[in-house]
């Protein structure tokens, strides 16, 4: 990249400003697109992670087990690899807790007989568990006779991955689609550009300028568009984080519990510069090379 | 030396620009091509700077094939030649400097060098203190006199011209002849100037090649024996009168740069190398 290709390029910029300002917008929204799109799914992501290390599985021990038998069990559970803790749940705690996570069923469970609720042992594994898959899986190997039903929230958990992988590859299909919109963008306003300069390359050509002494500014010029879109996008990316998200979690976050709305992490935001730089270089290289510019006529 | 080796350009089936042509000429010369609109001239230029392929035969700058080529050496070839147009092929949105400046930016001149080097050209062709203006605020004249500063700001080794004066009256066109003869005096310079201005054709006494529907015309000096200086000399008398009058105003630059080369007077001067050459 020569000093003179970068004023060239530059100064081609000044001379297209309208179009130019047209092309950096389009590239802007697109990387704010496509960087909302990442907000979104970081903090889904995050928030299964939270969730994810809180996987659990619960095992509802049969009325007849023993003592003797329910520590063997315990001990051995303990031991697999996969398993954090193991907690026992005795039959009276299950009934104050679900006394306590419902509002007014104290009074209800008070005028009971008996206890209706098993005694359990609460195995937590590893949270490299999450996936639903691996969830069964180890529950199917804590299986024993002496429990008489297992239950762990698989249901909820797969559904919540599969939303996450839609969104994951919807954000991917419409990033790759916007991406290609605006190298699209950059492909045609690099197309006006060397046509508007069809006499300067000429001229180029007739005093000895090389090919890529001829493309060279057009693919700064891309590269540039491109550069300041993103930088546009990353302006604007903490003002919508601060302004819409923060708000959104504000009046969500205590339903969903969330925690906090994180922003997007330094190397994302790194890549959607690069991002910008990529798209501003194939759509000007393109161009060139569609354009044959500076092929000796 | 360029050579010109049984060189003929074709267009279509029947279009014939060149036919047959054989053409030495020797480093350093000044050279007329001359001859009606559509004898060929400007093609036989375009073969030595290979905007043109010659459809057989050769032409060989420095015993070097221009028609062999490949594509990607042509601009080294260019770099050693200037090549001015009728047109001046000027870009209107840059500075005089700026236009003048290009041959040296495509070669990744220095910028330092660049400046120093674009400064006394500029000064050489007459247009001191015109530098920051854009073509459209100059007149034909100095529109041609960038386009020749830009022809021989990396000091190349041969000159083009083709129909350089087409668009500039009598006294602009003589202006632009003397700067041509100047600055291949002082650099030796070989140029080729294409031209059918018959009035600068008596004026100087140079070499002519002469053509006629794309072939050498025995009109030519190659053909006739060179004129003797005595002949030169009456030349001289004759013509010198016709341009005194239109130097005055444009030319201040000029003599103040060259105060000891006297246009007019050059060329009877330098008859005998001519004439030896």
């Amino acid at each position: 990249m020569t000093p003179y290709a970068v004023r060239r390029a530059f100064k081609g910029i000044v001379e297209h400003r309208f179009l130019a300002v047209a092309t950096i917008g389009t590239v802007a929204t697109v990387l704010i697109l496509g960087g909302a799109f990442l907000l979104v799914i970081t903090n889904l992501s995050g928030l299964l992670d939270r969730w994810g290390q809180d996987v659990q599985v619960s095992c509802y021990l049969r009325e007849d087990v023993g003592d003797e038998a329910l520590f063997a069990i315990k001990a051995e559970i303990e031991a697999m690899p996969e398993v954090i803790s193991v907690r026992y749940v005795s039959q009276d705690e299950a009934l104050e807790r679900f006394g306590e996570a419902v509002d007014g069923m104290d009074r209800i469970l008070a005028d009971l007989d008996s206890n209706p609720l098993p005694a359990s042992l609460e195995v937590r594994l590893r949270p490299e568990l999450q996936q639903p898959a691996r969830v069964a899986d180890v529950a199917s190997r804590l299986s024993r006779p002496e429990f008489e039903d297992m239950d762990w929230s698989q249901e909820w958990v797969e559904r919540f991955h599969t939303f996450l992988g839609l969104l994951r590859l919807s954000a991917l299909v419409l990033g790759t689609l916007l991406l290609a919109a605006a190298m699209f963008l950059v492909n045609t306003t690099i197309r006006l550009a060397i046509h508007s300069r069809r006499d300067e390359l000429e001229i180029i050509q007739l005093v000895g300028g090389t090919r890529w002494f001829a493309r060279t500014p057009f693919v700064v010029e891309g590269m540039a568009l491109g550069g300041l879109g993103a930088l546009v996008a990353l302006a604007v990316l903490p003002l919508l984080y601060k302004y819409a998200f923060v708000q959104l979690q504000a009046s969500l976050g205590m339903l969903l519990s969330m925690g906090t709305v994180e922003f997007l992490p330094v190397p994302t935001l790194l890549g959607l510069f690069v991002a910008g730089l990529a798209v501003g270089f194939v759509g000007a290289f393109t161009s060139v090379i569609r354009s044959n510019v500076g092929t000796v006529s | 030396m360029i050579e010109f080796k049984n060189v003929t350009k074709r267009y279509g089936r029947f279009g014939t620009a060149l036919e047959g042509i054989d053409l030495t000429i020797d480093t350093g010369q000044f050279v007329f091509v001359t001859g009606s609109s559509g004898a060929g001239k400007s093609t036989l230029l375009k073969l030595l700077y290979a905007a043109e392929q010659p459809t057989t035969g050769d032409v060989l700058i420095e015993g070097r094939s221009v028609a062999r080529l490949h594509p990607r050496s042509v601009p080294y070839l260019r770099r050693n030649l200037g090549v001015v147009f009728q047109d001046f092929k000027l870009l209107p949105q840059r500075t005089v400097i700026e236009n003048v400046a290009l041959p040296l930016e495509v070669t990744g001149t220095p910028r330092a060098e660049i400046a120093a080097r674009v400064t006394e050209v500029i000064k050489q062709v007459g247009l001191k203190g015109r530098g920051d203006r854009r073509p459209g605020e100059l007149s034909g004249g100095e529109q041609q006199r960038v386009a020749i500063a830009r022809a021989v700001v990396g000091k190349p080794s041969i000159v083009i011209a083709d129909e350089p004066t087409g668009n500039l009256d009598a006294a602009l066109t003589h202006e632009i002849f003397e700067l041509l003869v100047k600055l291949h005096e002082q650099d030796g310079t070989t140029v080729l100037v294409a031209t059918h201005d018959t009035v600068e054709l008596d004026h100087w006494n140079f070499r002519r090649i002469a053509l006629r529907d794309g072939r050498l015309e025995p009109g030519g000096t190659d053909s006739l024996p060179l004129p003797p200086p005595a002949g030169a000399e009456v030349m001289k008398a004759a013509a010198g009168p016709e341009p005194e009058p239109e130097d005055e105003p444009e030319d201040e630059d000029e003599d103040e740069d060259e105060p000891d080369t006297d246009p007019d007077a050059d060329p009877g001067d330098d008859e005998p190398d001519e004439a030896a050459s």
